[in-house]
């Protein structure tokens, strides 16, 4: 009997712990759980707009470039004794003087480049282009447009020319090589030339960032990856860095995270409110600060402080200034990846296209793909519709948020990624 | 009406009691019974194409690498409800027994072996084939002179989409007399050959390095897979061949189009020229 007794009173207790998920699995009545969300309301255009600014305005996170400079140092060393140790072994096959860094083809590279140089770089690193390293110049390398193989080399030798070192040594930095090649016979050249003429002179020291899908790919057509014993993968972010990251704007306009949304899925008192959002937050994001930016932007809602407000009151929300979101609170809802929109004709081949050189004019797109103009505009008017991808001035790239769903399907589809 | 008069038949040339037998299962045939034998061959044809189009549906929704495999599932559906109706209906007219199959699969054996010799043979090497998978749904085979993607694995035979689009039906008893060449064997990708004819006087290499580069840029490549370039000289000029793999091979002609244009733009570009062939050797091109 006493044991019938506990084991009921066991039962009781787990129901009640239990309670909100038995409810939210059996309630047919969706009402009941949707009704603490019925005040939120999207974000204020110019709350949206504002917070993007602040977010995209956001250092590169710091523990990439701490990364990288530890990084560095053991590969720069590599090159740096090995030279001293046998200077005639310059003329020999291998010099250890590639370093690769490869990121998530969305993140932000050539920021956490800049943030990495500027922290290696000796003195008053304020001017970029006289950025030094240990005495040796530090050769930034950057084209407004895509170049040839025979602008590569030239751009080189004017920047040699500006600034050199006593030994004729020095330290060259492609920040973003996928914005260097086009996937086509003649806009390879620039690899060809790379790979043949200049990684081989081991007088400079080769700092190369580029996507995971271009790494991928030039591995594959050019063996980059045997010109290089040392290579860099950016570490995927955790909740807590994220969190850290975020931190300011957090605060500045006091964004909670006890949804009812979040309280319904766990049921733990103790829970970390912000700490679970967080960690979700980086498994939908694949620890990508790019993309876990817009997926938070998308979960942040304005909820009416006062119950007693009418709805026209909320519907002015949209028009409300961002000084006056008195009577107002952030919440943050639960994470979510958008979904795949329906993709039309080959439209997959145009997002690979986009993953493997991060930003692309639509010429240099139809190049890429062996196609006219005419025959992928309508693929592009599809795509920047359902917000897939974005057109910035005259560059298309794909929209971060969109970078986790979009590899998950070109994996499926058959890509090399 | 003509299975009862082939039937009534091999009854006739079989042993007596087997004979009597059967003419006793015949007997029972009501009209009842045959309204419900035909509901079920209804039930049967409607579950058959339902699940059919209901996986062929699913496979072109689903991620790719999941299309064929889904579709391969196909003729096990369709045999396994074949089956089921089969055991029904003869359940219903045959009445199961140990005597009676003995007694009806004499006689329905020696009925077939004269009048669906082939047909039985076809569906006896199309369960056959289910097993060994010399070819499958989404395979892209030549059998006969026919060379297309399977689109279909049917009960007798199998339909081919030519790349012409037309839809050629073969017999699966094909498979104990031709031989069967398979592309792709299950999986996505099938390997490509393209051919460029080119004159004596180009540099071999030079046009290697060129053809390298079109299938690494084509778009519909599979950079994991090789590339390979074989060269042939032949009188009339250097045969190049391309070899490589598409991403879908469903994109097959759309690949070698690809290939060719920019390998055109390209011998263009470098002043490449093709050979002038005299007309007794076109027929070694």
């Amino acid at each position: 009997m006493a044991k019938v007794s506990s084991l009921l009173t066991s039962l009781q207790t787990w129901l009640l712990q239990r309670r909100r998920s038995l409810i939210a699995w059996f309630s047919t009545d969706q009402k009941e759980n949707s009704l603490p969300e019925e005040s939120l309301k999207q974000l204020p255009s110019a709350l949206r707009r504002r917070l993007m600014q602040q977010l995209k305005h956001l250092p590169s996170h710091p523990d990439h470039a701490d990364q990288l400079k530890t990084d560095f140092r053991q590969a720069f060393q590599a090159w740096h004794s090995r030279q001293r140790s046998s200077p005639d072994d310059w003329e020999g096959d291998h010099h250890d003087n590639v370093w690769i860094i490869v990121s998530p083809s969305v993140a932000n590279l050539p920021d956490v480049m800049g943030v990495f140089l500027k922290a290696i770089a000796d003195g008053d690193a304020q001017d970029e282009a006289a950025l030094s390293h240990q005495g040796l110049p530090l050769q930034l390398v950057r084209w407004s447009t895509r170049p040839d193989g025979k602008s590569l080399s030239k751009e080189l030798q004017q920047q040699e020319n500006k600034f050199s070192s006593t030994d004729g040594r020095r330290i060259v930095v492609i920040p973003c090589l996928e914005q260097c090649f086009l996937r086509s016979v003649s806009g390879l050249e620039v690899i060809d030339c790379l790979t043949q003429d200049l990684l081989s002179d081991p007088s400079r020291f080769w700092i190369i960032g580029l996507g995971q899908v271009s790494w991928r790919y030039l591995q594959a057509i050019s063996a980059l990856d045997h010109y290089s014993d040392r290579t860099t993968h950016l570490e995927e972010l955790s909740g807590e860095q994220l969190s850290n990251w975020i931190d300011p704007v957090i605060s500045e306009l006091s964004i909670e995270f006890q949804s009812s949304l979040l309280r319904s899925q766990f049921t733990s008192q103790n829970l970390d409110w912000k700490t679970k959002y967080f960690s979700i937050l980086a498994d939908e994001a694949k620890g990508v600060d790019t993309v876990a930016v817009q997926l938070f932007l998308n979960t942040l809602q304005v909820i009416n402080d006062d119950d007693h407000r009418g709805d026209d009151q909320a519907t002015q929300l949209n028009d409300l200034e961002t000084d006056k979101l008195q009577g107002y609170k952030i919440h943050a809802k639960l994470p979510e990846r958008p979904g795949m929109p329906k993709l039309m004709g080959e439209s997959e081949y145009l997002l690979y296209s986009l993953l493997l050189h991060r930003t692309l004019t639509r010429q240099e797109l139809a190049d890429s793909l062996g196609m006219t103009l005419r025959q992928i505009i309508p693929w592009i008017q599809s795509l920047r519709q359902a917000g897939v991808i974005e057109q910035q001035g005259q560059t298309l790239t794909l929209n971060p948020i969109y970078y986790p769903t979009v590899c998950t399907k070109l994996e499926g589809d058959n890509f090399s990624l | 009406m003509i299975f009862t008069l082939i039937l009534a038949t091999a009854i006739a040339q079989t042993p007596d009691g087997a004979a009597e037998k059967a003419r006793d299962i015949i007997a029972e045939i009501t009209t009842f019974k045959l309204v419900e034998a035909v509901i079920i061959v209804l039930t049967a044809y409607f579950l058959i194409q339902v699940f059919s189009r209901l996986l062929f549906w699913l496979s072109e929704r689903v991620a790719k690498e999941w299309r064929l495999r889904i579709k391969q599932f196909v003729p096990f559906v369709r045999m396994m409800v074949l089956s089921v109706a089969l055991i029904v209906l003869m359940n219903r007219f045959l009445n199961l027994s140990k005597e009676n199959v003995f007694a009806i699969t004499g006689t329905v054996a020696v009925a077939l072996g004269f009048a669906f010799k082939d047909y039985v043979n076809s569906i006896i090497a199309g369960v056959l084939g289910l097993f060994e998978t010399p070819y499958q749904i989404g395979d892209r085979i030549k059998i006969d002179g026919n060379y297309g993607e399977v689109i279909a694995y049917g009960l007798r035979g199998l339909r081919l989409r030519t790349p012409t689009d037309d839809v050629v039906s073969i017999p699966h008893n094909k498979i104990w007399t031709h031989s069967i060449s398979n592309s792709n064997m299950g999986s996505l990708e099938a390997q490509i050959v393209t051919c460029f004819y080119l004159e004596h006087a180009v540099e071999p290499q030079r046009v290697q390095d060129i053809l390298y580069r079109v299938a690494q840029t084509s778009r519909y490549t599979q950079i994991k897979l090789p590339i390979v370039v074989n060269i042939e000289d032949k009188v009339w000029g250097t045969l190049f061949t391309l070899k490589c793999y598409p991403i879908d091979a469903r994109y097959e002609f759309q690949y070698k189009t690809d290939l060719t244009l920019r390998a055109k733009q390209t011998f263009k570009d470098c002043g490449i020229s093709y050979p002038h062939m005299p007309v007794p050797y076109m027929k070694d091109a």
